[in-house]
């Protein structure tokens, strides 16, 4: 622009400041809007995926817990063997001396997925190591489920709803637990299957397509190779079906979305080889093909009553429905009398009676994810989506559609489940989302619309005004808990400990991975370890050596076995050891440091299990007066225990804090009752340098004179 | 829904016979495309019966092929039943699918359908 | 008694072999060989200084060292105090002429000398070790006059063998002076003492280094190590180690690196490891290694450490050919071990070409090639590899190569390219019409 004046240039200046805002505002809605959404979901994806890496920060890209070293290991066969290696793969070196068929025991989706991920990322010479993949690969698919519930939120009600969905699951502390960076397990993968499978279904009951409900089964597949859960979706989705015929919303669009969904979903979940039959045969499968068959009858008669009049309709229709119901009932009863038709698995009895595994499996009970929820946890894992959960109930009733009933259901039965179990809080988590994110925005249209409304009543501004600042208030707290319950609960990568000692700094205690190491460095390589099953995957990936029992529990007598051998006297058990052929045997001690999650605190549960096979061995003997106790009232039977002796070697020397006397156990704050024995059938072999682990070597037998 | 059929029909004896006549006469208005596809669908509901009773006869040995087998006939039913309900003008369908989205649907999950039926079939 | 035999069959076979070499043998005699062994540490070395005189003109010089012994060898011309070439057991040196005297400081390193006995010991007990040699000092020549000085690791001496004269006083056993021996004359020493320092072997030792011309040279080293020394036999009572760590254990391992290193990490295959720091010094960084657990006899660990240098400080330009000339050191800066197998890789930037090595000692060398992050081809990856290394082979190498200027813009040019592809892509796309039919479109809008 030249050849202008001063007054001239100034005057250019306004008039293209002007013509900036005006084309601002130029943009069409629906562009604002679009550009609007995407930014809003790109912050959803990187805080979904940049607040689950706490521990990633804090201590090192490492894989966390018990059962995800299992995973890593598994994952490191697969990668380096092949697919078809890894679907006959038998595991000899765990469950000694009877293996483990690993390729039919497990559900492949998992490990699949980070293997693939993992061909792809190298295939571009991008050399990323598998144990980044791994460590990695739940956070960006909790990123995934962000995006999955923003759509299944948008299909149920509209785009503002699932724009706050998909914050709110980004940081729900529920599902963080299991998915943050190292948590690699089952459940990351899983959820966003699950709300996946959920979102296909949703689309193809509204639509009524064909290719909807073929991505749904294919969806369903993926979630049934990946996670025992897909029994969930397998009940719930019947249930909805059901709900629907029973309040008069039959239509053609859910006979074939369920149709569809049921046939080709069904026979691809028999391809995983863990699953097998069970879809044909269990009675958890049961009402899936039960509301098969009666949206078949449904159907059948609708077309039949489309060519009939009426009264000849009612006769026919008295007719088929008596006749079919008996023969089904007559096959239900037949399957389950011969058998054919297998009953519950103790593993989902426990889920509907809590009470269950404690009296008849000990072992399901013992697991501490198996735990009842407490009151706490509901609101440490949920916040405010506690009280919004049934505001969105609320909403969905005012206004019935067909996927708001899916949503009630939803939320109804994962309600009840969560309660059963701790570790079910994650399939609430995202229905908790979804409902909570529909009162907020429900509210929020009705003020916001009142903020806007021309101040005609004063009311309306001011209630609009308090309404808009309550939630924006209830939200900024969401958001603060949800980062400090990360950071603070579920961010330990549980095989590294940290301590702050007296003056601040931070003491590390990384005595687990110092014991497995020397395992795995200097004993031989076909040696066996004995330890309690808690440890036997960490002890599989880590040492690298054969373990007798591990995280995988499904031999209860040889776990039984172990249990009776650490319950036992020295003599009786190094009987056992020596039948079990084991070299070294492994304990967890935190009476030097005030670990409390160690061998002692948990032998209870190794007499109970131990004495579930031998009767010989009763939980009263190791108890003094209905109480545990290891001091000098502690039972005769407790002190002479090998457990005991493993813990205790030699501990009666060390002055764990100066005003208490000599041999003090800093997790159970007693003076120990044994002191000063001596091993006569095993040797120490080492000890991590804060006493966590002892490792002893098992003797071999006297030469005869 | 037809109607004229309930007016002629009113006061008629509701015998069984009766009742099969008035159907097949409002059946026999229906389109000749659907009742191609009601063919193949009394075809594919033969060949489960079959096959279904040829399992009760031998045994169920190789399990995996039979419910493959079996499987494949329920498929191919249902998902024609899916295109015939689709198809059917009377169902207002068409507005959102097309005649031709319906068959390319169709084609899709018959493919996927089948593509697990073999790998099952050992 | 087993090493013993060992010792004379293989001394007798070299008697055999150099017997042939009898004109070689009459070309010098040793006046005056001063013998000095250390054995403080777990290597022996040995400082020989020797007086000889020419017996006819003659420009080489021959030691005579056990072919079965793992030895290292460096040779000083005392008058000019400069490094003379070694190769096998000849000393090449410039021509002295009949009657002239050459002085000669040699200073052999042997690995492996020292062996423990009794084989397996306690926690508690202390390593004895026994130690066997020659008493005269193994050369070709005649020897006018010798004598050897042996300094121990400590006083506790359970037996010396003597030869008269020969004393034991403290730490320090002599030997000597003896007169007029003969060529290949053998007399078997062994000294049996206790010896507590480290018998830190590292068993493998890789030792990467990655050059990128944008300003980086990363360092890592893998190390597989084992405490060689008498093994631990029974109970390892963590207790008895806390209250007093056993004599012969090895806690911690220190490494010199060059003072611009930074970004320092210390892991191993299952995780990182903490326990680790540095120290500074005027001319450089130690770094102080401390292994999970610590080593105690017969026990082994493997770990890998790394961290970054300036490549400014290494890399350097030829002026007369152009070629890029990397100047490094080949082995690791810890002391008093020795590495049974040694091996250096240096991964060269995408597209180098003529790699050549200049190397003061014999290396195997390989190529091997390597892809890694914005790679298309790979990388070329130099193998050096040898056995049995010690101090002598801790010196600076130099591997030159050619690169051509437009290597740099490789990576940047791939990143853009990549960003351009999915651009491209995206605008393919969004002018796509990929329905069935145009009604559908035509409906949901209007249905919206």
């Amino acid at each position: 622009m030249s050849g202008k004046t001063a007054s001239g240039a100034s005057n250019s200046a306004g008039q293209s400041a002007n013509l900036a805002i005006a084309s601002m505002k130029s943009i069409p809605k629906e562009n604002q809007e679009f550009l609007l959404k995407v930014l809003i979901l790109s912050i959803i994806y990187v805080l979904a995926f940049s607040t689950r890496l706490f521990s990633v920060l804090r201590y090192e890209s490492v894989i966390h817990e018990f059962d995800p070293y299992f995973n890593f290991r598994s994952t490191k066969y697969l990668v380096k063997e092949g697919f078809y290696n890894f679907l006959n793969w038998f595991d000899e070196n765990s469950w000694y001396p009877l293996g483990r068929i690993v390729g039919g025991t497990i559900y492949p989706g998992l490990m699949a997925t980070a293997a693939l991920v993992h061909w792809v990322l190298n295939q571009i010479n991008l050399t990323v190591d598998i144990r980044n993949v791994c460590v990695l690969l739940s956070p960006w698919f909790a990123s995934n489920t962000a995006m999955v519930t923003y759509k299944f939120a948008k299909e149920i009600k509209d785009t503002q709803t699932g724009l706050v969905a998909a914050a709110m699951i980004a940081i729900v502390p529920g599902y963080i637990s299991r998915s943050v960076a190292g948590s690699f397990d089952n459940e990351g993968i899983a959820i966003f299957a699950l709300i996946f499978t959920y979102y296909c279904w949703i689309k193809s009951v509204n639509t009524g397509s064909l290719l909807w409900s073929c991505v749904c089964s294919l969806a369903y597949f993926y979630m049934a190779s990946a996670w025992g859960g897909y029994v969930f979706i397998i009940n719930l989705i019947p249930l909805h079906a059901l709900a629907l015929l029973v309040t008069g919303r039959y239509s053609h669009r859910l006979y074939i979305a369920y149709s569809t969904l049921f046939v080709i979903g069904t026979i691809l979940s028999m391809q995983i080889s863990f699953i097998g039959f069970q879809p044909v045969q269990s009675s958890e499968h049961l009402a899936a093909i039960g509301i098969f068959g009666l949206l078949q009858l449904f159907a059948g008669l609708n077309w039949v009553k489309s060519h009939l009049s009426a009264e000849g309709f009612k006769k026919l229709q008295r007719l088929t429905i008596i006749s079919v119901l008996s023969v089904a009932g007559a096959v239900l009863f037949v399957g389950t009398v011969t058998g054919y038709i297998s009953p519950f698995t103790g593993r989902f009895y426990s889920l509907l009676d809590p009470t269950y595994a404690r009296d008849h499996i000990p072992i399901i009970a013992s697991v501490s994810e198996h735990q009842p929820t407490t009151w706490a946890s509901y609101f440490f894992d949920l916040h405010i989506l506690v009280f919004l959960f049934p505001a969105g109930l609320y909403f969905c009733f005012s206004k019935l559609t067909d996927s708001n009933i899916f949503l009630i259901l939803y939320g109804v039965t994962s309600i009840y489940f969560s309660g059963v179990m701790v570790r079910l809080m994650l399939v609430l988590a995202p229905v908790a989302c979804v409902l909570a994110a529909i009162a907020v925005s429900s509210t929020l249209t009705t003020y916001m619309k009142k903020l806007k409304s021309p101040a005609s009543e004063s009311n309306n501004k001011e209630s609009g005004g308090v309404m808009v600042g309550v939630l924006t208030i209830l939200l900024i707290l969401y958001a603060f808990h949800c980062t400090w319950v990360t950071s603070e609960a579920y961010s330990s990568p549980s095989i590294v400990l940290s301590a702050k000692q007296h003056d601040g700094s931070r003491v590390i205690f990384d005595d687990f991975r110092e014991a497995y190491r020397w395992i795995g460095q200097n004993t031989a390589d076909d040696a066996r370890i004995m330890s309690w099953w808690d440890y036997g995957y960490q002890l599989s990936a880590m040492a690298n050596r054969t373990v007798l029992v591990d995280n995988n529990t499904w031999n209860n007598s040889h776990i039984a076995q172990v249990g009776k051998a650490f319950a036992s006297t020295e003599e009786d058990a190094y009987k056992i050891m020596k039948d079990l052929d084991v070299d070294y045997v492994l304990v967890i001690f935190g009476g030097l440091t005030g670990y409390s999650s160690d061998d002692i605190n948990k032998f209870l549960w190794m007499v109970r299990i131990g004495g579930s096979t031998d009767p010989s061995i009763m939980e009263e003997n190791y108890l003094t007066d209905r109480q545990y106790r290891i001091d000098k009232g502690a039972s005769p039977t407790m002190l002479n225990s090998l457990m005991y002796k493993l813990c205790y070697y030699r501990f009666s020397e060390v002055h764990t804090d100066y005003q208490r006397p000599a041999g003090f156990d800093r997790v159970r704050n007693v003076e120990i009752g044994y002191k000063g024995f001596g091993l006569t059938y095993l040797e120490e072999a080492f000890t991590s340098v804060h006493w966590l682990v002892r490792v002893y070597k098992v003797k071999d037998f006297e030469n005869r004179a | 829904m037809s109607s004229t059929t309930a007016t002629k029909n009113r006061g008629d004896n509701l015998t069984l016979s009766s009742i099969i006549s008035s159907f097949s006469d409002s059946y026999s208005k229906t389109p000749q495309k659907l009742k191609i596809i009601d063919l193949f669908l009394i075809y594919t509901f033969l060949t489960g019966v079959f096959v279904f009773g040829y399992c009760c006869l031998v045994g169920t040995f190789p399990f995996n092929s039979f419910l493959a087998s079996f499987i494949s006939c329920v498929g191919c039913f249902i998902l024609t039943v899916c295109l015939r309900i689709q198809i059917n003008p009377i169902n207002n369908f068409g507005k959102t699918i097309s005649v031709e989205r319906a068959f390319a649907d169709y084609l899709f999950c018959n493919l996927i359908l089948h593509l697990v039926v073999f790998n099952f079939l050992g | 008694m087993k090493g013993q035999v060992l010792f004379f069959s293989a001394l007798a076979l070299i008697l055999l072999i150099s017997g042939s070499m009898a004109t070689v043998a009459s070309s010098w005699v040793n006046q005056d060989v001063v013998r000095s062994i250390d054995l403080t540490s777990q290597l022996s070395k040995s400082t020989i200084q020797i007086k000889a005189r020419a017996l006819k003109e003659s420009s080489v010089y021959q030691l005579a060292i056990d072919s079965s012994y793992h030895s290292s060898i460096q040779v000083f011309d005392e008058d000019s105090r400069l490094p003379l070439l070694v190769k096998f057991d000849s000393i090449s040196h410039k021509k002295v002429k009949s009657e002239g005297v050459l002085n000669l400081k040699v200073i052999v390193t042997l690995m492996g000398q020292m062996k423990p006995y009794p084989e397996h010991i306690t926690q508690t007990q202390g390593q004895l070790v026994k130690y066997t040699d020659n008493h005269y000092f193994s050369t070709p020549y005649k020897t006018e006059s010798q004598k050897t000085t042996v300094k121990l690791a400590t006083a506790k001496v359970e037996s010396a063998s003597e030869l008269s004269p020969s004393s034991v006083k403290g730490n320090t056993v002599s030997y000597g002076p003896y007169k007029n021996i003969e060529a290949f004359t053998v007399s078997a020493m062994s000294i049996h003492f206790e010896n507590n320092a480290p018998f830190l072997v590292i068993t493998s030792l890789i030792k990467e280094y990655e050059v990128s011309h944008w300003g980086n040279l990363a360092v890592e080293t893998h190390y597989d190590v084992q405490h060689k020394g008498a093994a631990l036999k029974g109970a390892f009572s963590r207790l008895d180690f806390q209250r007093q760590p056993s004599p012969a254990h090895i806690a911690e391992i220190q490494e010199i690196v060059p003072k611009s290193a930074a970004d320092f990490y210390y892991r191993d295959s299952i995780g990182n490891i903490s326990t680790s720091s540095y120290t500074h010094h005027p001319n450089h960084l130690t770094l102080k290694i401390v292994p999970r657990f610590p080593l105690m006899g017969g026990w082994k660990n493997s770990f890998y450490a790394g961290f970054n240098l300036p490549v400014g400080q290494f890399l350097s330009v030829d002026s007369d050919t152009g070629s890029y000339v990397l100047n490094v050191t080949f082995g690791v800066g810890i002391d008093n071990i020795y590495v049974e197998s040694h091996t250096v890789k240096f991964i060269l930037p995408e597209g180098a070409t003529d790699i050549k090595v200049t190397a003061p000692f014999d290396v195997k060398m390989s190529q091997e090639n390597r892809k890694t992050y914005l790679d298309t081809v790979g990388r070329p990856v130099l193998v050096l590899h040898l056995d049995h290394t010690a101090a002598e082979n801790y010196q600076y190498i130099q591997v030159s190569y050619n690169l051509s200027s437009m290597a740099m813009f490789h990576e940047p040019l791939l990143l853009i390219g990549a960003v351009f592809a999915l651009c491209v892509l995206i605008m393919i796309y969004v002018r796509f019409e990929l329905s069935i039919s145009k009604n559908n479109i035509v409906v949901d809008k209007k249905t919206n």
